[in-house]
């Protein structure tokens, strides 16, 4: 099963330095929109996700014009001739990890080479490997469905 | 440095108009300035003359750790002089990718509402349905209804609604002090959400990738494992209403640091923070964050319950008032009970429910403390037991150390936020840097994040520093301000400098070496 980056929501901050990192590593702009890799917050939970290298990725099989292919490390390849930034595979991917260039193609996580910029910068070593079989153990649920406040 | 663009809205007239300013300066300075400008001693602080001011960092939206925090400036309806306060993470973070350096609020809407700024258009959006709503909730409606969870919100709660003086603005766990929350709610103004898409290209990203992990370094050596409220056992906090700490109230105030451990949830950071500044609590349901302020209402009014802390500071949170402040006009109500004054207020030292009742009343019609501590001292011909500075709350930092409390005395804003070097953490606060990294940076640091960024080679914070540090004083001095304004309770100047001419002379040598004279020239 492939491995793909994650976040340990209990080390997870918050930072967004991995959004920097990967957005300027890739880009040369710091820029959330540009990363590869999305920090979000889901009740008190802060968690950061990347492509998960499905394997059968929805992305790959609908986007109208045949620009995504899966290499057999499971890292999408985007053909950014025939890529005409349409959005399609962002509405499809079911973990909300890819982003369009303004320039208009699909930017999508390559794990950097194997050697992941925003595993190398994340403050907390929240960034780790995992396949979809160890990722529950690195999900806290109970933040995940709590919010601030409450009543007196 | 690039050019600072300013955005003015008018709510009275809905007008917007924006405006290229002079491109030599930090937007902080600029943003004061334009308070001098147009808010004169005639103003009044929640009038619709009054301004607004919300300026950004030079440094946000870039991994410079512990900074990018946007500056908030007004005339305080507590001090009546510049109120000032610094909030870090998302919203400084969208505001320098938006088109706006500044953003200007002058007037008063008709009817509840936010402001919608999406990189350069802005929308003024009905707020009916957030009326009486916390800050945390309106910021959770307002993302739902934009239909964006990334946006940056600023947001006031239901005692900014109704101008109580101590009102916050709250963003990411912050809270500002200073009464800025009065003056957006004088404005009819909820919310500010605010959406930038722009990507920044700094002239040697390289360096700062050097610079950030040398910063970062640094500051999670100094701060990584450390629990801010658990260090506080370490100070000599006070007593009563800032008095001397009795053996028992040591000993009180012992058992409820001890106790706050256990109902700790998890560490929390900003956008850009590497090293997490807040934690959260949480008992019965609550979950809030717990600061100097829920300790300060605890040790200054006799309360060691770590519950009814918790719910102390996290009532504060939801009604949106400063919990330091609180904890002062909390004390003064208690000292008031004590003398036989006539207050409306079951309230009584250590009474935990009374007390926690006291808060949730700030927002009654009528209720006198709701005008902060010196004017309610003041009703009950009670200056001496009145613990501000130019009417602004102390916090109980101004206990702990000499030099805290001196910077606080004369501080413009009458709040500190800040190092022992005054003159420093003043020009870094303007920078948009967390006051408690202010020791981490230094002027070279700052040369070379600002080469980094720009490209210019020529820039000099000397010639930032003179402009930027009088500034703050001379609005003030057109509001009327004298000597006498730079000054502390007796309480804590007995305490902490002997007697009040050791205070005089070391203002005396102060001022010297600020070169400020009376005249400020
Ligand atoms: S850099 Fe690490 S701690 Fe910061 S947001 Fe990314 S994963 Fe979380």
């Amino acid at each position: 099963m492939a491995k793909f980056i994650f976040s340990d929501t209990m080390k997870c901050n918050g930072c967004g330095i991995c959004e920097l990192i990967c957005s300027w590593y890739k880009e040369g702009s710091f820029d959330p929109l540009l990363s590869r890799i999305k920090k979000t917050r889901l009740g008190l939970a802060n968690i950061a996700t990347a492509c998960r290298f499905c394997e059968e990725p929805p992305c790959v099989v609908q986007c109208p014009t045949k620009a995504l292919t899966q290499k057999d490390n499971g890292i999408i390849d985007v053909n950014k001739e025939k890529c005409d930034g349409c959005g399609w595979c962002v509405d499809v991917c079911p973990y909300g990890a890819i982003n369009i260039h303004p320039d208009r193609f699909a930017i999508i996580c390559d794990l950097c080479d194997n050697d992941p910029q925003c595993v190398n910068v994340c403050p907390t070593d929240a960034l780790i490997l995992v396949d979809q079989d160890e990722l529950s153990n690195y999900i806290n649920y109970d933040l995940i469905e709590r919010d601030l406040g409450g009543d007196v | 440095m690039k050019n600072i663009i300013l955005l003015m809205i008018d709510l009275g007239s809905g007008e917007k108009y924006t405006e290229r300013l002079d491109e030599d300066y930090i937007a902080g300075y600029l943003g004061v300035k334009l308070l001098k400008d147009n808010v004169g001693k005639d103003v009044e602080p929640l009038s619709p003359e009054n301004l607004l001011v919300i300026t950004t960092s030079p440094f946000a939206g870039l991994p410079i750790p512990c900074s990018g925090g946007i500056g908030i400036y007004s005339k305080s309806p507590l001090s009546g002089y510049i109120g000032e306060s610094y909030l870090f993470g998302t919203f400084g973070d969208r505001m320098a990718r938006s088109n706006y350096d500044i953003i200007a609020v002058k007037g008063v809407s008709e009817k509840p509402v936010y402001l919608y700024i999406d990189d350069s258009s802005v929308s003024i959006i009905r707020a009916d349905k957030l009326r009486g709503s916390s800050p945390w909730m309106t910021e959770k409606i307002i993302k739902e209804s934009l239909n964006d969870p990334s946006v940056g919100v600023l947001s006031i709660g239901p005692a900014g609604e109704k101008s109580v003086k101590s009102s916050t603005i709250y963003s990411d766990l912050q809270y500002t002090r200073s009464g800025l929350g009065a003056v957006m709610g004088s404005k009819k103004l909820k919310a500010i959400a605010i959406r930038g898409s722009g990507g920044l290209k700094p002239k040697n990203p390289g360096k700062i990738m050097d610079l950030y992990k040398s910063l970062t370094n640094k500051i999670a050596e100094a701060y990584g494992g450390i629990d801010l409220i658990n260090n506080l056992v370490n100070y000599n906090l006070p007593g009563h209403n800032f008095k001397k700490a009795s053996v028992e109230e040591k000993k009180g105030f012992t058992s409820l640091i001890d106790q706050i451990q256990k109902y700790k949830l998890k560490k929390e950071s900003f956008q850009q923070f590497p090293i997490s500044f807040s934690t959260l609590y949480q008992v019965d349901g609550i979950t809030t964050p717990v600061t100097l302020g829920g300790i300060a209402i605890g040790v200054l009014n006799g309360i060691y319950n770590a519950d009814t802390i918790i719910k102390a500071e996290h009532l504060c949170y939801s009604l949106g008032i400063d919990p330091l402040s609180m904890a002062v006009v909390m004390s003064l109500a208690n000292e008031l009970k004590e003398r036989k004054e006539p207050i409306s207020s079951d309230i009584g030292w250590g009474k935990d429910k009374e007390s926690l009742d006291f808060i949730k009343s700030i927002v009654n019609d009528d209720n006198i403390f709701a005008n902060g501590v010196r004017y309610a001292a003041d009703k009950f011909n009670a200056k001496d037991i009145a613990m501000h500075s130019k009417g602004i709350e102390l916090s109980i930092d101004a206990f702990i150390d000499k030099d805290l409390a001196f910077n606080t005395a004369v501080s413009p804003s009458g709040a500190y936020f800040g190092s022992k070097d005054f003159a420093k953490s003043h020009i870094y606060n303007f920078l948009g840097i967390y006051p408690a990294v202010h020791d981490f940076y230094s002027d070279e640091y700052i040369y070379q994040l600002y080469t980094s960024i720009t490209g210019d080679r020529d820039f000099d914070i000397g010639l930032l520093k003179t402009d930027v540090i009088s500034i703050e004083r001379e609005f003030n001095i057109q509001q009327g301000w004298n000597e006498e304004d730079d000054m502390l309770p007796s309480r804590i100047i007995d305490e902490l400098f002997g007697d009040k001419d050791n205070f005089l002379s070391r203002r005396q040598d102060f001022y010297y070496f600020m070169k400020w004279n009376k005249d400020n020239e």
